[in-house]
């Protein structure tokens, strides 16, 4: 009897070994989904004047059947303020990077995700959110993201290069405009501050040309030299240009310029500078 | 030390989070350039001397004047010139001769501004003609435009002169004699019109003679012909003024010159001594 119940106990205590085994067997069996964590971004992106600039969202992928089961990664930026997540792509507020790039491993499970982006100068200056997504061999997927990826605020502006007033005899002022487009090259409206210099020639010996005498519109084309235009300053000078960010085609608009040349002045060529500086938008 | 570089350290954080939470602006500077055409030159109100005669058979220096402008600089200004011409008896363009037409260059100075100074002179010759003249003043600028502007009421005044050979010489001559031979006397107009003659004279004396002198009615001429008949062809010679009609033209191109003749006749009782007197040639209009 007691032999009986020796056996009896070794067999049940096998058995209950090869289930819990056998259970056990099942669980390792399972597919791992992949884990995303640590993101970090470029935080704050500077943009480039009237150009792109690069920027990162990194990340920590996790895969508990080893990094190598992770196929792809991809991620989101976008402003949540303007757009949803899911909107496409546009340079303004949503971007997407279906290719993220893995790097070394630095675990059997753990390996880096370089997320890049390459943004416009026109991105809106906001808090982006970026998101970042893993996919395994498996079809699991596991994503996690950051709120606070802030694109500082570009004010910049692009004018053509040189303002020629062709020639002009003395003692007149422009009968035509000379204009100068200006694009915005950042991201907001900007109004202008206007200022120059005096148009000089080394050699002259009688007069130059003074800054005031170059006047401007810069909202109307084809006025008036004396009663429709307002003269430049060596002081920088606001304008009430409201040049739009850009959203899709350039944000461009014209500027009108005259200039008004002294009674007494020498056969010579003048030259001088203006300067344009985007400023805030009223 | 640790103290310090915490301060440091919270010091340049900040600054450079101001820094990063600074929206970035870009300004651009542009080129302005404008070139300065040619403006023609303006010769402004043209004054000048008025009213002057030369000299007698010599030069006066007239002067027309103006103020030039140019609004490209007075040194734009490259040259002036000036035409004086009486334009009753020649055009602009005619020749330079002395008596209706002169060109000169001017003088430009005192330049300032816009403005400069040109002072147009000229060699007035005593033979230029009595009239109202024009005078006009050209300015040049370094771009070949030209303008000018006129006076037409620059006068030349009447100039009636001549000139005479200095003395007479008859020679010696026995009492009771009259001279074989004309003694020669040339006129010539120093003047800018046709002059006639008014003649006078003085006896011919000698301080010492106590006989007699030799009356100024005994010197007699003839101003058109030579060698004629003392007693019958030729003209005593007066105190007073007396005119002969000479008709000396006015110098074009040459000198404008003639003889006068002359004779004396001497009386029959004089010492022999030698007698002076004096002729005097007045220049006046020619009728």
């Amino acid at each position: 009897m007691m032999e009986r119940k020796l056996k009896f106990l070794i067999f049940s205590a096998v058995g209950i070994c090869l289930a819990f085994l056998s259970m056990r067997a099942g669980v390792l069996a399972g597919p791992a989904s992949p884990l995303v964590s640590g993101i970090t971004a470029t935080d704050p992106v500077n943009l480039n004047t009237c150009s792109t600039v690069v920027i990162w969202c990194n990340a920590t992928i996790n895969d508990g059947d080893g990094w190598e089961d992770i196929n792809n990664v991809n991620a989101t930026l976008w402003d949540p303020a303007s757009t949803a997540e899911g909107s496409s792509d546009s340079n303004s507020n949503h971007y997407t990077n279906s290719s993220c790039t893995l790097g070394a491993n630095v675990s059997f499970t753990d390996v880096p995700a370089n997320c890049s982006f390459t943004l416009q100068y026109y991105a809106n200056p906001a808090d982006w959110t970026c998101k970042i997504y893993a996919n395994d061999t498996s079809g699991n997927s596991g994503s996690s993201f950051i709120t606070d990826a802030t694109i500082n605020t570009l004010r910049a502006l692009d004018a053509e290069n040189a303002i020629d007033f062709g020639s002009l005899v003395p003692d007149s002022t422009s009968p035509e405009d000379a204009n100068n487009t200006v694009t915005n090259c950042g991201n907001v409206p900007i109004d202008l501050n206007l200022s120059g210099t005096d148009l000089v020639n080394a050699s002259a010996g009688i007069a130059n040309i003074s800054v005031s005498s170059v006047k401007h519109n810069v909202t109307a084309p084809g006025q008036d030299y004396a009663a429709g235009m307002s003269p430049l300053s060596a002081t920088p000078t606001y304008a009430n240009f409201t040049l739009a960010k850009r959203t899709n085609g350039l944000s461009i608009n014209k500027t009108y310029w005259k200039i008004g040349v002294p009674s007494v002045i020498e056969k010579l060529i003048y030259t001088g500078t203006i300067t344009f500086t985007a400023v805030d938008d009223n | 030390m640790v103290k310090h570089n915490l301060i440091y350290g919270i010091f340049y954080g900040a600054v450079l989070l101001v820094l990063l939470a600074m929206p970035f602006a870009f300004g651009e500077d542009v080129s302005t350039s404008v070139a300065i055409g040619n403006s023609p030159p303006v010769v402004g109100t043209v004054t000048s001397s008025d009213d002057f005669a030369p000299p007698t058979c010599g030069n006066v220096t007239a002067w027309c004047n103006a103020t030039i402008t140019d609004a490209n600089g007075y040194n734009d200004i490259k040259i002036a010139n000036a035409t004086l011409w009486d334009p009753a008896s020649t055009t602009i363009d005619g020749s330079d001769d002395n008596s209706t037409h002169y060109v000169t260059r001017c003088f430009l100075n005192g330049g300032s501004g816009s403005a400069i100074n040109a002072n147009c002179s000229f060699a007035i010759v005593y033979h230029a003609n009595p009239a109202e003249w024009t005078c006009r003043i050209y300015a040049n600028d370094t771009s070949s435009n030209v303008h000018n502007n006129s006076k037409t009421d620059v006068t030349i005044i009447t100039l009636r002169a001549l000139d005479a050979n200095n003395t007479i010489s008859f020679g010696t001559l026995s009492p009771g004699t009259s001279s074989t031979a004309d003694a020669n006397n040339t006129i010539l107009n120093c003047g800018n019109v046709p002059t006639d003659l008014n003649l006078s004279g003085t006896d011919l004396t000698n301080a010492t003679a106590s006989v007699t002198n030799i009356s100024v009615g005994n010197v007699k001429y003839n101003i058109t012909t030579p060698d004629q008949q003392y007693t019958t062809s030729m003209t005593s010679l007066s105190a007073t003024s007396t005119y002969t009609n000479f008709t000396l033209t006015k110098r074009t191109s040459g000198l404008s010159l003639n003889n006068t003749y002359w004779k004396i006749g001497i009386p029959a009782s004089i010492e022999n001594l030698v007698f002076t007197g004096t002729i005097t040639f007045t220049a006046v209009p020619d009728t």
